[in-house]
Order: C-alpha cells, then sequence, then structure tokens
C-alpha cells in the first residue's frame, strides 16, 4: 500500500516539479471540458485538483468552464472561451497583509471575494480596472475590451483604466450594470443589456434551474399570463352569473 | 524529481491526514475545512459543509458559489439545490415593479347580448396599474401582488368597471425543486359606480424552473359578498390553474403558452352555481424572427401575438328569467385574437399593443348566444 502511494506520488509529481518553485495561490475546484494554464514557455491542461500558480495565464476552450478556488477563499469562475492571468496573491492567513490581483482579457468570469479586506481586490480587464467593495460580481469582456460589471451583492468601483480613482463609477445596487466601451468613462449603473446578459449564461452553474424567480408582470410582449398569479381583473368579466349576457375573456366587461 | 516527490508526497499526506476536525466554533472550523476543501475540492461532504459554514456566517455569496460548485458535479444533489434555492431568495435585492397601460377599443358588441336583443358597439378607455414586490421580511422572501383596472364606456354606462386586488405571502422551498407561496388576498369590484362584491381569498402558487414546460400551478379558494347588489350571487370559490412554457420551438426568440384553468363557483342560487374549464393557448414570436431586419427598425423590435382561449361553463340551472323553464344553460365560448407589440414608438419609454380579439358565444340559451369584436390599442410603462 505504502509503495503504491509512493509511485502515485512520484507519478503525479512529473508535471508539479518543474512548477513547485513558483508561487501556489490556489486549486481547481471545477473543470469541464478542455481548460489550459500557460506559465512561461510550458502549456498543461488542467485537472480537478490541479494548483494554480501566480502569473498563470488560464484559458477556456469553446465549451470549457472552471472554478478556481484561491488560498484566501476567493472563488473564481470562468465561462467558456474566456482568458485570465493570476496576477498576483500575497495573503497572510493571519490577516495581516493581503492583495489578490486578477487580469480578464476576454470572456465571461464570476468573482466572489475571500476573507481579505475588500480594498485588496482589484479585478482589471484590457479598458477598466474594478475595486471591490462588496462580495460577488460577474464580468463580461469583449474581444474589443468593452467590459460590463454586474453587481451581484455588496459594493464595486469601476474606472477607466488610464484614469484616477476618483474617476471611478460606484455601483451598489445588486443586479444593475456599469460598461466602459470604447474607452470612454464608465456609464450610469443600468438594467443589463441583452447582449452581456446572454454572454453571463454561460458561467458555469448558471444554467441550474432553480425555483423561485420572480414571474412576470402581465407584458404586452409576454405570453398570456396565468391569470391567477396576479389575480387579475379579467375574472370581472368572467360574471358568468350575470344571466343577461355573461361576458368573457380579457375586454372586462360585465355587460349586466 | 526528488523535490517534486517530497512536495506531492507531502500533499498527499497531508490529504490523508486531513481528517474532519472536531468543530471548534466559527471562523476556526471554517478555516479548517476549507484548508481541506483546497486538498479535495471535489469532495461533496466538504462542500456542503463549507457552504453551510459560510452561509451560518452570512457570507450568501460564498455559500452560493459552493453549492452551484457541488451542483456542476451532481445536478441531483437535494441538499444544495434546497440550499441554493433558499439563499438566492434571500441574496436577491428587494424589487418593486410596476406596469401602467392605457387605453382605448372599440367593440361591435359592448352589451354582449344576442343580437336580436338591444346591441350596441361602443368605444371603451381602459386603464389598469399592476405592481409587484419582492422583499425578505424576517427569514423568508415575501412576493406580494397588487392590481387595479377601470375602465368607461362611451355609451354602455352600466357597464363601467373598477377593480382593486391584491394578495401577499411568503416563499417556501418544497422537495423537488419547488417553491410555494401560500397567501392571503383581498379584492373589491364596483359596477356602474356601485359595489358589486367583495372577496377574501386564499392562495397557494406553486412555481419550479426545473426542466420542462410545468412553470406553475395555482389554487385559489375565495369568498365573494355580493349581498350589496345580487345576494344571490354570493359563493365559494375553488380554483385550480396551471402555466406551461415551450420556449425555442418554431423561431429563436418565441414562446408557446398554454394555460388551464378549473373554477367551480358554488353560489347561494342555483343559477349562478356553475363548472368552468379554461384552456387559453398563446403564442409570441419576435417579428425579427420572420426575415431579415435591423433590429432596431419597427419591425425588428416588435413581437407578434396569437392567443386561443376556449371555455366550456356549466350552470346549475337554467336562467329563471327564461320561461318556460329551460334545461342548464352550458356555454360553449371561444376569443381567438391577435396582438402586435412595439416598444418607444414616441420614445416615452412606451410599449405599445394592437390587438385584435372575436368572441363567440355558443350557448343553449338563446339570450346568451353572442359575438363581439374588439380592436384596441393600448400604450404600457414599466415603472
Amino acid at each position: 500500500m505504502l509503495f503504491r502511494m509512493l509511485a502515485m506520488c512520484c507519478v503525479a509529481a512529473v508535471p508539479v516539479a518543474g512548477a513547485a518553485a513558483q508561487q501556489n495561490i490556489g486549486v481547481a475546484a471545477v473543470v469541464q471540458n478542455r481548460v489550459t494554464g500557460e506559465l512561461g514557455p510550458r502549456e498543461r491542461v488542467l485537472a480537478r485538483g490541479d494548483r494554480m500558480f501566480r502569473n498563470e495565464k488560464v484559458a477556456t476552450g469553446r465549451r470549457g468552464t472552471l472554478n478556481v478556488l484561491f488560498l484566501d477563499e476567493t472563488s473564481l469562475s470562468m465561462g467558456p472561451n474566456t482568458t485570465i492571468v493570476l496576477d498576483e496573491l500575497v495573503f497572510d492567513p493571519s490577516g495581516s497583509n493581503g492583495r489578490v490581483v486578477l487580469s480578464v482579457a476576454v470572456g465571461v468570469t464570476r468573482f466572489v471575494s475571500g476573507i481579505l479586506p475588500k480594498s485588496d481586490y482589484e479585478i482589471r480587464t484590457p479598458t477598466a480596472v474594478i475595486g471591490v467593495r462588496g462580495t460577488s460580481f460577474d464580468l463580461y469582456v469583449k474581444p474589443n475590451g468593452d467590459s460590463t460589471v454586474v453587481l451581484g451583492s455588496g459594493e464595486l468601483t469601476m474606472r477607466e483604466r488610464e484614469r484616477s480613482l476618483a474617476q471611478a463609477v460606484r455601483l451598489a445596487a445588486p443586479g444593475l450594470a456599469v460598461s466602459v466601451v470604447n474607452g470612454a468613462s464608465p456609464s450610469a449603473p443600468g438594467p443589463v443589456p441583452p447582449d452581456v446578459a446572454q454572454a453571463l449564461s454561460q458561467l458555469p452553474g448558471a444554467q441550474l434551474g432553480i425555483a423561485g424567480a420572480p414571474p412576470s408582470l402581465p407584458s404586452p410582449g409576454a405570453p398570456i399570463p396565468a391569470r391567477t398569479v396576479t389575480g387579475a381583473y379579467s375574472d370581472i368579466g368572467k360574471d358568468k352569473g350575470c344571466k343577461s349576457n355573461g361576458s368573457h375573456g380579457q375586454s372586462g366587461n360585465p355587460g349586466c | 524529481m526528488a523535490f517534486g516527490c517530497a512536495v506531492a508526497l507531502g500533499v498527499v499526506l497531508q490529504a490523508a491526514w486531513a481528517q474532519p476536525v472536531p468543530a471548534t466554533s466559527g471562523a476556526d472550523e471554517l478555516r479548517s475545512v476549507f484548508q481541506q476543501l483546497l486538498l479535495d475540492p471535489g469532495n461533496p461532504a466538504l462542500n456542503l459543509r463549507y457552504a453551510a459554514l459560510t452561509a451560518q456566517r452570512g457570507e450568501i455569496a460564498r455559500a452560493i458559489a459552493t453549492y452551484e460548485r457541488i451542483l456542476i458535479d451532481d445536478p441531483n444533489n437535494v441538499t444544495a439545490r434546497r440550499e441554493l434555492t433558499r439563499l438566492r431568495l434571500l441574496l436577491d435585492p428587494p424589487t418593486t415593479e410596476a406596469v401602467l397601460s392605457l387605453g382605448v377599443q372599440y367593440e361591435s358588441n359592448a352589451p354582449r347580448r344576442n343580437p336580436s336583443f338591444l346591441t350596441f358597439n361602443d368605444t371603451v378607455g381602459t386603464a389598469s396599474l399592476a405592481v409587484r414586490d419582492e422583499r425578505v421580511l424576517g427569514d423568508r422572501r415575501w412576493r406580494s401582488f397588487g392590481t387595479a383596472f377601470m375602465n368607461v364606456h362611451n355609451r354602455f354606462s352600466v357597464g363601467d368597471l373598477g377593480y382593486v386586488g391584491a394578495n401577499t405571502g411568503p416563499l417556501l422551498m418544497l422537495p423537488g425543486g419547488w417553491t410555494m407561496r401560500p397567501g392571503l388576498g383581498g379584492a373589491f369590484a364596483s359596477r356602474d359606480y356601485r359595489t358589486m362584491f367583495a372577496e377574501g381569498s386564499l392562495l397557494a402558487n406553486f412555481e419550479t424552473m426545473e426542466a420542462g414546460p410545468l412553470e406553475q400551478i395555482n389554487l385559489r379558494f375565495a369568498g365573494q359578498d355580493w349581498s350589496g347588489r345580487d345576494p344571490g350571487k354570493d359563493a365559494l370559490i375553488g380554483e385550480i390553474g396551471a402555466g406551461f412554457r415551450w420556449r425555442g420551438i418554431a423561431a429563436s426568440g418565441d414562446t408557446v403558452s398554454f394555460d388551464p384553468i378549473f373554477t367551480y363557483n358554488a353560489a347561494d342560487t342555483a343559477d349562478n352555481t356553475y363548472r368552468a374549464i379554461n384552456l387559453t393557448f398563446g403564442y409570441v414570436v419576435p417579428m425579427a424572427s420572420f426575415g431579415p431586419v435591423e433590429a432596431r427598425s419597427f419591425f425588428g423590435r416588435s413581437y407578434l401575438g396569437l392567443e386561443l382561449h376556449l371555455e366550456r361553463d356549466d350552470y346549475g340551472a337554467a336562467d329563471r328569467r327564461i320561461s318556460p323553464p329551460a334545461e342548464d344553460r352550458r356555454d360553449y365560448y371561444v376569443a381567438p385574437g391577435i396582438r402586435l407589440v412595439t416598444p418607444a414608438v414616441i420614445g416615452l419609454n412606451e410599449t405599445w399593443t394592437l390587438r385584435y380579439l372575436f368572441e363567440d358565444n355558443i350557448s343553449n340559451e338563446f339570450i346568451n348566444r353572442y359575438s363581439n369584436h374588439t380592436i384596441g390599442l393600448t400604450a404600457s410603462w414599466r415603472l
């Protein structure tokens, strides 16, 4: 048994040996389909349980997704066709020192911050810098660098990359989005653009069917709603006991 | 090589010895479980424990991320699914949403009488306000609906309606990925600016987002008091309905809907007592599906809607005004319709709906046989 364990260790250690000198910053917790890590000249195909290293460039394939757990308990999820660089993670378990910096080159990511002070987190895109003041957000970076962040909970700031922190836009309303497009200043917080929502739906876990999503209000563009949900007024029109006519439908006319 | 082997051995031994530690409390145990998770990130028991601990400490986003991780590997993990549902409901921000609609419509047979009786066409103004509110109260998420509606006829003023209603209830988790919303409701209706009825109701709405067309089941038990108008219509009402949706059936972005509802209205008098089966079919499709149109053009941003309402009503007695007494009243109601929905025509964030509905009521009682054409234009605003 001990021999088998040692043998397995040695086999497993081969790809690790070269990277051991690198700073381990986390672990690949979920890997679906093809995901690669690139550290210097070497490229490796990631599997669950693989350690992640500082300065490692991570890329998901057309159907690939990845979830990384960092040493500070940060959770980072990547959707398909996404590339990031794990720039920096300094984590002192005593809590006296820390810093996390990630660069998202392209694609969709979900970031849930760890136990470091919130000001220690910074996420960069080709056009924007996001400062974390809360716990979770989604980020979509288009191939041209246009970046949109959607707040899940807490707070964040977003600024154009070349501008100062004083020119950052603060986002504190969960569910709203801020974008940096064409290198301009960040937009005001607003609804999530449809193309961004579509892109973010590719995040791992986004497709998990969960009950409890609020039903839409009666909307002209929506299917005819189930009327019992809203106690809709069309019930009035079903004044069937009214013998003079017994009108129906949603015209709302009892006609008695 | 030797260095790599030593590193890997250290990792393996650490994993082997990293048995779950006795619960200390709070942060220490959380940190301990997380250290084990770094060594075995696919371990469902560790993930469940970590998620539970983070949730207990109010770190909801991290707990949600962990449950999602579990479900990616094991979509049938009942605990993870139940807790994820519960936590998402807690984390979602409070929302209040309202839709105001103002419209005008032409009706060819406003009183909806047999053409042998006095019938006439009319123009009708309509106004409605629908409100939905969701927020966490205590440790439960509450969902509330409010609806107000009125119409004003140009000629048939005795048909002018008013209605206000509201209901509220908490969202509860059920096994199998369902939520239940037990609720209390109330409503008041007027006709010709006089009280028509007051209603109190108990509701139970069941919803699921599991794969499959069935999205909701709705139960309603209500008492209606018509004493100010027609005591014979005082009734206890039981109703059960369901909502089915199919998306992307024939075109990108389209939705097929089917909403069956069964109602039993037990009124004080037999001729006001009835059973009704109502089937509503709907189809909504983006106009852009019909051909290459520019997304921002009129048709590029418009929707086409088709609808069909079918209903059968069985009454407990014949119309008491009919002499000699006929057999119990039976009605068959058919109403097909079509809608064109276009947002932002005049730049006021409005959505326009042009709708045509044809109603045909076939009854074994002559007086209740009628047809009616309605064409209306409505502007709606999401407030």
